[in-house]
């Protein structure tokens, strides 16, 4: 893996994508609701030819996600041949890490843990490094598994 | 190196392939020069390749297989039984090495029993004829089975994908484009090379989808091999006849398809061939024969495993059933043989009183059926005791278009795929009959009472307030259940791509996919078998049987012969015979011409004489016939409604003057009259006319395209909007030019007739007149087929 993270901010906390993983940060046009899925799944929305599954990240996490949206851009990933845009509350930058990412002592908070990858330095400060797999399968199927 | 390697290991592959087979057939017949060319050719390939690698037992192996078979190609030795088999295991461990070169692992171990086997009193002597195999192979690609060379090349299926969605991306484009234009308004400037576009695109379309297409070869090259060793095994002797090899199929679809085949193929040679002993006292020939055929019909492709050994055992198959409780006594004693035979399907049903290891019990029929409807396919058999077992494998052509419904509900739009849609009827028709009993909605549609769900229920939607939700669609599932589901609205049918959706939407089993609309939206298809599962309306109904009835005809009912018991237009309840209907059909109204002296309806682009109908009868929008044919010709009959199939068991006692009715009869209690075929057909029958191959070509107009089309299409003819190829009628509107490659010409004129000028009613007609329009049509469809 590069050494280059896609900063976003989910929650208003600091997190980072590994850029290897991100395919491309795209503005979400039209979104065609899904009914029966789990509350995280916002929808499908077209990229060209091409159909994301769009997950509002504060949720597929487990936070509370009363305040609105601040950008309607996502960062497309692709996990087991499907494609999904994480919708989070702003794309920042790109950074480069500082280091390997690493733990911190009393871990980063219940819901956090799940998602985390662990602590990565960066010229911006500290951010929390998602693991998208874990981000994508949401907090439903840690209630099954509990 | 890696590529390098990685080529020699793919080419090394489809090589092994493809002399399986050559190998099976050259042992059955050993003079076979050409085959054994081919399999030579393969282990000299295999032996020049490992001297640019460094594999010295692989071609020290290939080496030897190659100087056995140098000697059968010099006569000095025999291609018996010992020989073949050794060279099949050579094949077999060159297989295996390849597989451990792959992962990049060392070749270990040693060949010296296949090797000592091979040079089993032969001489030492090496001389080895050159061709040009290694430059042969690696131009072609590929030996099929026949040997013969057929020019491809070896593509990465990632660029393949890249391609089809750069494709499925222009065609977006192109819709929004188009959308774009028609609201700026005619340019002709610009109209002409978009005509263009549209059309070049269609036809990279549709080269783009054969590309995903592969010939169902592929799949029948492994089958002579896994006959031969289970055979063998078996102490059977067993001929495989393998036909349609070239029909194509999507390359999914064909790993979809492998291990139900293969299965089907054990069962049919463990359990239905017989031994050779019992075959000969049964008076048949010693060896079996077990013919796999590939057909294309329409949409879907038709496989079948047909075998000639002992034929599926009725009586045990019952008792079997009756056993694991799938059906009661008193059900199965109702049943037709054709029925108890599809209980092989049902889950827990193995007739194997021993297992063997051949058939073994983990994997059942009915994991065979479930694999195929989850890909929208189904499997029938057939059998013959005594003679012959027959599985019929439908699949759909592919994966990923389907042809679909458009509907809405909860303010949503879905896909249904078009293959369960059995009719679609409008809430406010009387004869629906909508009843609720406790929390279920029932309809009645064709006299049966069926489960209604809400979609927007079904989906937790929340319903529409102004939409009525009360277009119901009828679904009818591969394993014939009926049940009908209401929406808000119809919007269009056509072919959809259908994409696969991610895990954690397919968590809901209702979804099955996922498409794009014209308009680049993306819209949910839904999986129908299991919402209907999911509510537990997967029920059989009458419909089914009704529908088995007509397949089956009089041999399932005991020798009684059926009838189709309707009402017809004329209020009277008839009755006919069941082999005499091919079909139940339902037409727009439209597509019924009035103006001759007979009535005729246009049905599949066929033009039929029509009976059943007064020349002033009113009818709905949409008119249901009976189709009857008498095997060369046939006939329309329309029927108000369709009551049920019943067997003609009553007196048939003496008709009452009209010439179309053959006698009087009781069915369940009630009069019917039963219609005379033979008279029927002796004054209308004909035999059915293409009406396609009539083109028209209309305006290039949205009015057009929306308004004109449907109705050319009722009048039987095929609408056009190119310009440039000629057609039979031109449809022009006011001054326009008509084509000049154009047969017969209407015009049309946007004036209506009372304020139209009376040269101008004489030489055109008010584009409003459906009547005379229609009448127009017909006219020149007459003059034509003169």
């Amino acid at each position: 893996m590069s050494d280059l993270l896609v900063l976003a901010k989910i929650g208003g906390r600091n997190c980072a994508f590994a850029a290897d993983d991100v395919q491309s940060v795209v503005d979400i046009g039209a979104i065609t609701p899904i009914p029966r899925s789990p509350d995280y799944v916002i929808g499908l929305s077209a990229l060209r030819s091409q159909t994301l599954t769009v997950l509002d990240c504060r949720k597929a996490i487990g936070l509370s996600a009363d305040q609105k949206m601040t950008d309607a851009r996502a960062a497309v990933v692709r996990v087991d041949g499907h494609t999904y845009a994480l919708l989070v509350d702003a794309i920042d930058d790109v950074a480069t890490v500082r280091g390997e990412p690493g733990e911190i002592p009393g871990g980063f908070g219940e819901e956090w843990n799940r998602v985390a990858r662990g602590m990565a330095e960066t010229d911006r400060g500290p951010v929390l490094l998602v693991d998208i797999a874990a981000l994508i399968a949401g907090p439903a199927q840690d209630e099954v598994a509990a | 190196m890696d590529d390098l390697l990685a080529d020699f290991i793919e080419e090394t592959r489809e090589l092994l392939e493809a002399s399986e087979s050559e190998v099976i057939a050259w042992e059955a017949n050993p003079g076979d020069r050409a085959r054994l060319d081919a399999i030579f050719r393969f282990v000299h390939t295999v032996k020049g390749n490992c001297g640019f690698f460094d594999f010295p037992r692989l071609e020290k192996l290939s080496h030897a297989a190659e100087d056995a078979l140098s000697d059968v190609r010099k006569g000095l030795r025999e291609a018996d039984a010992a020989l073949v088999t050794t060279i099949l295991k050579v094949i077999d461990r060159i297989a295996e090495m390849v597989t451990v070169i792959e992962a990049g692992e060392e070749l270990s171990g040693d060949d010296s029993d296949l090797i000592a086997a091979l040079s089993e009193n032969s001489g030492d002597d090496i001389a080895v004829t050159v061709e040009t195999p290694a430059s042969e192979s690696t131009a072609s690609g590929e030996i099929t089975a026949s040997g013969a060379a057929q020019r491809s090349i070896r593509l990465p299926v990632e660029l393949l994908d890249r391609v089809m969605s750069g494709v499925s991306d222009m065609v977006l484009a192109r819709n929004d484009l188009g959308h774009r234009l028609r609201e700026a308004g005619n340019q002709p400037t610009i109209d002409g090379p978009f005509e263009r576009l549209t059309s070049i695109l269609t036809d990279v379309r549709d080269a783009v989808t054969r590309m995903r297409m592969q010939r169902i070869e592929h799949l029948f090259t492994a089958f002579p091999r896994l006959v031969r060793d289970l055979s063998s095994e078996l102490g059977k002797q067993v001929m495989i006849d393998l036909e349609g090899g070239d029909v194509e199929l999507d390359r999914e679809m064909i790993e979809m398809i492998r291990d139900p085949m293969i299965h089907i193929i054990r069962n049919a040679i463990d359990h239905g061939i017989e031994p050779p002993a019992e075959r000969l006292k049964s008076g048949k020939r010693e060896i079996a024969i077990l013919a796999i055929t590939a057909r294309q019909s329409g949409n879907r492709i038709s496989i079948s495993v047909s075998d000639d050994g002992r034929g599926l055992n009725q009586q045990k198959i019952g008792q079997k059933a009756v056993s694991h409780g799938i059906v009661t006594e008193a059900q199965l004693a109702e049943m037709s043989r054709k029925e108890v035979l599809q209980l092989v399907f049902a889950p827990g049903l193995s007739t194997a009183d021993q297992v063997s290891s051949i058939s073994g019990r983990g994997v059942g029929l009915d994991v065979v059926q479930a694999n195929l409807e989850k890909v929208g396919g189904s499997i029938r058999v057939t059998s013959e005791p005594g003679k012959n077992t027959e599985f019929t494998l439908q699949i759909p052509l592919t994966l990923s278009i389907i042809a679909g419904l458009t509907v809405e509900a909860g303010g949503q739009r879905f896909a249904i795929p078009q293959t369960y849609v059995e009719e679609i009827v409008h809430g406010d028709t009387a004869d629906l009959d909508k009843t609720q009993v406790g929390d279920a909605s029932l309809v009645t549609f064709r006299g049966e009472r069926t489960p209604c769900l809400s979609l927007a229920q079904v989906l937790q939607l929340e319903p529409d307030d102004h939409a009525a939700n009360d277009v119901i669609v009828f679904l009818k599932l591969p394993r014939g259940g009926l049940f009908a589901i209401a929406v808000d609205a119809i919007h269009n049918h056509g072919d959809l791509v259908v994409k696969p959706l991610a895990p954690v939407v397919m968590r809901s089993e209702v979804f099955a996919g996922s498409t794009l609309l014209d308009n680049g939206q993306p819209i949910l298809m839904l999986d129908i078998p299991n919402i209907a599962a999911q509510h537990g309306v997967a029920k059989d109904t009458g419909l089914a049987q009704l529908h088995d009835a007509i397949e089956s005809r009089t041999d399932e009912s005991g020798g009684i012969p059926m009838a189709m018991v309707f009402e017809g237009f004329d209020q009277r309840r008839r009755a006919v015979r069941l082999e005499l209907v091919r079909r139940i059909e339902t037409v727009p109204a439209i597509a019924v011409d009035r103006s001759g002296p007979s009535l005729k309806a246009v049905v599949d682009g066929e033009i039929l004489p029509l009976f059943g109908l007064e020349r002033e009868q009113e009818t709905g929008e949409q008119l249901r016939m009976l189709r009857l044919s008498d095997g060369s010709s046939e006939l329309l009959y329309a029927v108000a409604a369709i009551e049920d199939a019943a067997k003609l068991d009553g007196e048939l006692t003496s008709a009452d003057g009209d010439p179309f009715v053959e006698a009087m009869t009781l069915i369940n209690g009630a009069t019917v009259a039963l219609v005379d075929g033979h008279a029927l057909f002796a004054s209308f029958g004909a035999i059915p006319r293409r009406a396609t191959s009539m083109t028209c070509h209309l305006p290039d107009s949205e009015w057009a395209r929306t308004i004109l089309a449907p109705l050319v299409k009722a009048a039987g003819y095929v609408p056009k909007h190119d310009i440039a190829t000629p057609s039979d009628v031109a449809i022009v509107l006011d001054q326009a030019e008509p084509p000049s490659a154009a047969g017969e010409i209407i015009r049309l004129r946007s004036v209506p007739d009372d304020i139209a000028t009376s040269e101008e009613t004489d030489a055109s007609i008010y584009r409003y007149d459906r009547e005379a329009v229609l009448r127009a049509l017909r006219e020149a469809g007459k003059g034509e087929a003169a």
